[in-house]
């Protein structure tokens, strides 16, 4: 028989894993330090339960605790370029790269977000791809909502300029 | 352009994600499957077998400090799974 706080770990697994993955995975780029994140995220969760008062949303709540250790992870490794992208690839074939599906669009705006610095990626990512909303943006990373659409704007700038110098 | 970004992840990935992640709880020494999680038991390993080594060598010290018959630190040394080399070794110093 599994306690209530069990229960709600594993419906946090249920509800939020697959989502968090493409979270973490937008920000550290590969999928073996995703992986690898994703268990240390949950293990803290697992951990901070008790502490969880719900002053904020679970969705928020985790968030928060995947995009600081996802960001601290890369501090760590101090690693500029997340997405692989190979230099030998001519345009408009076929990638062998183990990130992106898709086609040449999708891999020169991974390009693009591999030049961003990682903050910078993580608030890119949440909007654009995530759609969420500056409040939430704010509420997980502790920045103000006018700094993150000031950061949004640039990051928004630098890929489009990556991705339509393709065309 | 899809505003979906589609990693690739193994075949399964996420139902094998879900079912590890539900183990945390339960598990007792959570054990990760990756690369670091071997390194963790390695250096694990190693620190235990450089504790062994040190309080052997502080007991051997000390018995040698109270007399002890020179038969009695060689006995210690084997049934602590130290080579002949090192005896021999030790035993000439």
């Amino acid at each position: 028989m599994i306690s209530e706080r069990e229960e709600y770990f594993n419906s946090l697994v249920r509800d939020y894993s697959e989502r968090l993955y493409r979270h973490v995975r937008s920000i550290v780029g590969s999928h073996e330090d995703a992986d690898d994140l994703m268990q240390d995220i949950y293990i803290k969760v697992w951990h901070s339960l008790s502490s969880f008062r719900g002053e904020s949303s679970a969705f928020t709540w985790l968030w928060r605790i995947a995009t600081n250790m996802a960001l601290n992870h890369l501090r760590a490794q101090s690693i500029r370029q997340r997405f692989a992208f190979s230099a030998k690839q001519d345009a408009g074939t076929v990638s062998t790269s183990d990130t992106l599906e898709g086609d040449e669009i999708e891999r020169r705006l991974s390009k693009a977000l591999s030049s961003l610095p990682p903050k910078q990626r993580a608030v890119f990512c949440m909007r654009y791809f995530e759609e969420l909303s500056y409040e939430e943006i704010a509420a997980v990373t502790g920045t103000s909502e006018g700094a993150l659409k000031a950061s949004y704007h640039i990051a928004q700038n630098k890929v489009k300029q990556i991705v339509t110098d393709f065309f | 352009m899809s505003k979906t970004v589609k990693y690739r992840v193994p075949e399964g990935y996420f139902e094998d994600l879900q079912t590890r992640l539900m183990q945390i709880p339960s598990a007792e020494g959570f054990r990760r499957t990756s690369h670091s999680g071997r390194m963790v038991r390695y250096l694990a390993i190693v620190a235990s077998v450089a504790a062994g080594v040190l309080i052997g060598t502080t007991l051997a010290q000390r018995q040698d400090a109270a007399g002890a018959d020179e038969s009695e630190i060689v006995e210690y040394l084997i049934e602590s799974g130290t080579t002949l080399a090192q005896i021999v070794y030790s035993m000439e110093q």
